[in-house]
């Protein structure tokens, strides 16, 4: 079995990790985040809220860059990424 | 009061004769081996046997649902360890797994229908402080214990009390000898690291070497006062001797090391009692090797009174008139083993009076 | 045979001594009690589900509802629960003494029968779905579930949601629907023939007593139901009667996080909790009249559309 069970409802999803039997939720833009980065791995946090900002058809604002960053944190916490 | 049967030893030992059981036989087997932690374990001795089907419908879910639980807790473990060794990575020290937590790590048929409760981990004396510093600030801390108790832990046992996590409610045992400093024994845990056997994929974590697991599982046995699940603990030492003797050396390492660390005394009456519960397959000529450390036939014949009950499941069908007296009895002995007259006494004092005034929780009210 | 077919004196008298032997749903128990009014709210409650000789045969939970002891007999005497010759709990005042023995059921299923992923929501049936009624304490939920169960739904619990792992399907187990406070005269108004027993009071949730499930529900109890939707009740004084979607993956959150046994239950707690969770129809249901919700309930049984085909 994969370590992480994933399960997507919609834009959202949830996430069993078999490791330590933790549950989390990703919400939208986390989703997202994780499927952009998961089809392309590219290599800078820049390079992927670009890739991601083109996917959901909005402009990479600070504003945007922020909520990036904050979803790559707590996709590197979870462990569904990892941290450089 | 009807005759005492401890039908949990009888299953273990004869799991094909089961078939001959009533529902009301297996209505007390399943009550008696849930008291003693067994459940589990019963239905793995089962399925090595190829008998899971002698169980009757209306029974089986209680075992499935055991096992369902056991192998839910071994990942736990698992995962713990490895939070803890993450926690100590900055110390490099060895970090040596102890009981039921090496079972898992080792992957031991001694893991396999088990139930877990805390983790018991071996570390140096001199790195105690640094040991619990570490642990705490990765979130585990001393809890649910009163100040007496953990006086009693720091001071008398020279141990850190039990550490539980903040998060994920997991408890840790942090030991630097496999018994406390006041008891009548003193294995020395540099011989036990000596020997130690590094767990694979993992840095720094590992087991005690087998004829050491066997021999802290029996001292444990003997040594501890809690007894209720000392069938479960019997049938661990059954489960770790039938799976290291298939290495012909091992029971003559196993009595050369009782007589190094000392423990020649506890393994022998650990060995006397899986006999009598579990039929464990022993060697003639390892009773031999062993017959200097009988105690004599008089002590024997109490401690077989005593510990033929006390090591009994804990249900009221396994009893008979003399059993309180002999889990209390058993229960003083641990500790005076583990602890001089005049810290005994007022120490078992104040759990009698202690445990008056703790018991039970609210029920929740739909 | 059904309880209901024994001699009150018989059943006493048994239960006094020996104890019951008495299925509820997939669960066997054998009750142990002294007390009349434990005997009383069995009798009452109970007579639909067999009973049998305990004697010669298996049963789940060994339970007795019986006063501590001697010393507390006539100053604020209590009654303890002890389940195969344990207490889980500490006394209570003997008043609540049928309560405790329902609360204690509640509390042998989620503790142990792990065969199930117990979710703490009620659940009814009409139409072959089942809709799951997750709700915190205060929302409504157990005079929503009377009064549905009372209007043509079949009660498959009012409290224990129990999954089977294997199937998916709702295991029933329609024992008394427990009420509280207002609900108590609410449901008494609403259905005159609805049996109700004696109240208990001053219990931690206030006034509680028990309604007795409908016979059909009862002649039902072995029929496992396919799961439709999950609703989350909310009653709101002057409230119009309104169904909102809501998130699934927060809904299934909400169940992982309220189920009893998802943590014990590893990956496959997340399988059987998200393949509910995709099949069913997930809602907010905000109402503050009985008779719209379960004219709500009742529009929703009729479109009749799973989301899945099993």
């Amino acid at each position: 079995m994969a370590r992480f069970q994933i399960k997507c409802f919609e834009d959202e999803a949830v996430i069993f990790d078999t490791a330590s039997g933790d549950t989390h939720y990703l919400k939208p833009l986390t989703l997202a985040l994780y499927q952009t980065s998961h089809e392309s791995p590219v290599l800078t946090s820049a390079e992927i809220a670009q890739a991601l900002a083109q996917r959901l058809s909005l402009a990479v604002t600070p504003q945007f860059s922020l909520l990036v960053d904050e979803a790559l944190t707590s996709l590197r916490q979870i462990g569904l990424m990892e941290t450089p | 009061m009807a005759a005492p049967k401890n039908l949990v030893s009888h299953a273990l030992c004869n799991p094909d004769a089961l078939h001959r059981y009533s529902l009301s036989d297996w209505d007390l087997l399943v009550r008696q081996a849930r008291r003693a932690g067994l459940l589990a374990r019963l239905r793995h001795v089962l399925e090595q046997h190829k008998r899971l089907g002698v169980i009757p419908a209306e029974a089986r879910w209680h075992f499935d649902a055991a096992a369902t639980l056991g192998a839910k807790q071994q990942i736990a473990v698992r995962w713990e360890v490895g939070k803890i060794a993450e926690a100590l990575a900055g110390l490099a020290i060895p970090l040596v797994v102890l009981k039921g937590g090496a079972y898992v790590m080792a992957g031991l048929p001694a893991a396999s229908g088990r139930l877990f409760n805390d983790i018991d981990i071996l570390v140096p004396r001199d790195q105690l402080g640094p040991v619990e510093a570490a642990l705490m600030l990765a979130g585990w801390h001393p809890s649910g214990l009163s100040d007496y108790d953990q006086r009693y832990y720091r001071r008398w046992m020279h141990e850190i009390p039990p550490l539980q996590h903040v998060k994920r409610a997991t408890v840790i045992d942090v030991h630097h000898a496999i018994l406390p400093d006041t008891a009548r024994y003193h294995p020395d845990s540099a011989k036990l690291r000596s020997r130690a056997i590094p767990v694979a994929g993992m840095k720094n974590v590992l087991v005690l070497a087998p004829e050491d697991m066997v021999l802290h599982s029996a001292t444990h046995l003997f040594h501890d006062g809690e007894l209720p699940h000392g069938l479960r603990d019997l049938t661990d030492l059954d489960l770790l001797l039938r799976h290291f003797a298939f290495d012909p050396g091992f029971w003559n390492r196993l009595a050369t090391r009782a007589d190094e660390l000392e423990l020649s005394r506890p393994l022998f009456y650990a060995l006397r009692y899986v006999r009598h519960f579990l039929a464990t397959p022993i060697p003639q000529d390892f009773d031999g090797a062993m017959e200097h450390a009988s105690p004599g036939a008089v002590p024997l014949a109490m401690m077989d009174a005593l510990f033929t009950r006390a090591l009994a499941p804990d249900h009221a069908s396994c009893e008979d008139a003399f059993t309180p007296f002999a889990r209390k009895a058993a229960f003083i002995r641990a500790h005076w083993l583990r602890m001089p007259p005049h810290l005994l006494f007022p120490h078992l004092f104040h759990k009698a009076f202690a445990r008056h005034h703790e018991n039970g929780q609210e029920p929740k009210p739909a | 045979m059904k309880l209901c077919q024994m001699s009150p004196t018989d059943f006493r008298r048994q239960l006094a001594g020996q104890g019951v032997w008495l299925r509820t749903g997939p669960f066997s128990l054998r009750v142990q009690s002294r007390l009349p009014r434990v005997a009383e709210g069995l009798a009452e409650l109970y007579g639909q589900f067999e009973v049998r000789n305990p004697r010669l045969t298996f049963a789940d939970f060994h339970i007795e509802v019986n006063p501590p002891g001697v010393l507390r007999r006539w100053f604020r005497p209590q009654v303890n629960f002890s389940f195969d010759g344990e207490l889980p709990f500490k006394p209570l005042p003997l008043d609540q003494a049928y309560p405790m023995l329902e609360w204690g059921l509640n509390w042998c299923v989620s503790m142990h029968a792990h065969q199930y992923l117990i979710i703490h929501a009620a659940v009814v049936e009409k139409n072959g779905l089942a809709a799951i009624l997750p709700a915190p304490p205060g929302s409504g939920k157990s005079t929503l579930t009377a009064g549905l169960v009372l209007s043509g739904w079949r009660l498959l619990s009012d409290e224990l949601t129990l999954i089977d792992r294997k199937t998916g399907w709702i295991q029933p187990l329609p024992r008394p629907v427990s009420l509280k406070n207002e609900s108590i005269p609410l449901i008494r108004a609403f259905s005159p023939q609805a049996f109700i027993n004696r109240e208990s009071h001053d219990t931690a949730k206030g006034t509680v007593a028990h309604m007795r499930p409908p016979k059909e529900s009862v002649r039902r109890q072995h029929e496992p139901a396919r799961p439709g939707w999950v609703i989350f009740p909310k009653w709101e004084a002057a409230a119009a009667t309104t169904l909102t979607p809501r998130s699934k993956a927060q809904t299934f959150m909400f169940l992982a996080q309220n189920a009893f046994n998802y943590s014990h239950l590893g990956a496959d707690g997340f399988r059987v909790g998200t393949t509910l969770i995709e099949q069913t129809e997930c809602y907010d249901f905000h109402y503050s009249r009985l008779d719209q919700a379960i004219a709500a309930f009742d529009r929703l049984a009729a479109t009749m559309k799973p989301s899945a085909i099993t």
